[in-house]
């Protein structure tokens, strides 16, 4: 009888190259689907932001800071808190690294002006590794309450 | 010898290949849109399983004697999250009676449910959803008493995501 078909060999090299083409598209898809982390120091950024320690007063119209820790802040998300609201005024960032031990003057700029409060709410943020790409965070657990000084009350609102 | 008619191997396999290219065409152009389609909405939600939480820091999230239920809900997660959202679903319960407000920009309030600034700066200003970052209260001013609230997200495409937000249970303020 004339029998005609794939040879083994042939067959096997035919159904590897599907399993592979297979898992090859599996993986590409998936990949897509899972989103890599914010990273510092090799951990999950969340991590990093446990370890700030930091100080900070606001008069003159700047914010004063000073590093406590040793986790290197790059700038500062600041919101106001009246009776009822949070609300973001906006975000300093410079392009020097407030490092351990070091202290820096921030120009808050526009921000103090017709805010219908005195009480700021300070949240560093810190830069992470992200797909290779360094990555801002804003590090909501280490925000700290302040007082602006130097917003008059009897101008307010 | 039995007289046998068919189609040649070479029209055979133009029409196998004709055949194989109709099935690619109405897979790209029917087949994978709707997938897509069906997919995106599938899971458009899942970004916003957290994005709104009752905030705590502001000591409301309960029943003020004269005033009603006073809210505070922050909005937490990506800022690009923001793009989408449509505003808030707020839902009460009660024994036997569920009710649903709901909180989106420049959406005015009315007699019963409104902005905490119109009693804390006599401002009665439109609702205001808490950006990511921000929290924002609201007033529910019912006499009826309900045992607990639950916050959901709404979408820009109008949809109402299914799964709660969070939920905190109602007492009277301290």
């Amino acid at each position: 009888m004339n029998k005609k078909g794939l040879s083994p060999a042939i067959a096997t090299v035919l159904l590897i190259s599907l399993a592979l083409i297979l898992a090859t598209l599996i993986f590409i898809w998936a990949s897509s689907l899972i989103k890599e982390k914010n990273q510092k120091f090799g951990e999950p950024i969340e991590n990093a932001c446990d370890d700030i320690v930091f100080i900070a007063e606001a008069y003159g119209g700047k914010l004063h800071v000073a590093n406590k820790g040793k986790v290197p802040i790059q700038g500062f998300e600041i919101k106001k808190k009246t009776e009822g609201s949070i609300e973001n005024l906006g975000t300093i960032e410079e392009t020097k690294t407030l490092g351990e031990g070091e202290s820096y003057e921030y120009s808050l700029g526009d921000m103090l002006i017709n805010i219908d409060t005195t009480e700021l709410i300070v949240t560093p943020i810190i830069y992470g590794l992200q797909k290779g790409q360094r990555t801002a965070h804003v590090c909501d657990s280490s925000e700290l309450n302040i007082i602006a000084e130097g917003v008059a009350p009897s101008l307010l609102g | 010898m039995e007289n046998k008619k068919g189609v040649s191997t070479v029209v055979a396999s133009i029409v196998i290949v004709m055949l194989t290219v109709l099935v690619v065409i109405f897979i790209s152009q029917f087949i994978i849109p709707y997938v897509k389609n069906n997919l995106y909405k599938s899971s458009e939600c899942l970004d916003y399983q957290k994005y709104f939480s009752f905030d705590d820091s502001l000591r409301y999230n309960c029943k003020k004697t004269g005033t009603g239920y006073v809210l505070s809900i922050k909005a937490e997660g990506q800022k690009e999250l923001e793009k989408n959202i449509g505003g808030l679903k707020l839902v009460f319960y009660r024994s036997g009676k569920i009710f649903g407000l709901e909180v989106k920009n420049g959406k005015s309030g009315n007699d019963t449910f409104f902005m905490i600034d119109k009693i804390v700066r006599f401002a009665d200003i439109p609702f205001k959803v808490p950006k990511t970052g921000e929290t924002q209260s609201y007033v529910y001013n019912v006499s009826e008493l309900y045992n607990k609230v639950e916050v959901y997200t709404l979408l820009k495409s109008g949809r109402t995501c299914e799964g709660k937000n969070d939920e905190i249970s109602l007492e009277n303020c301290a």
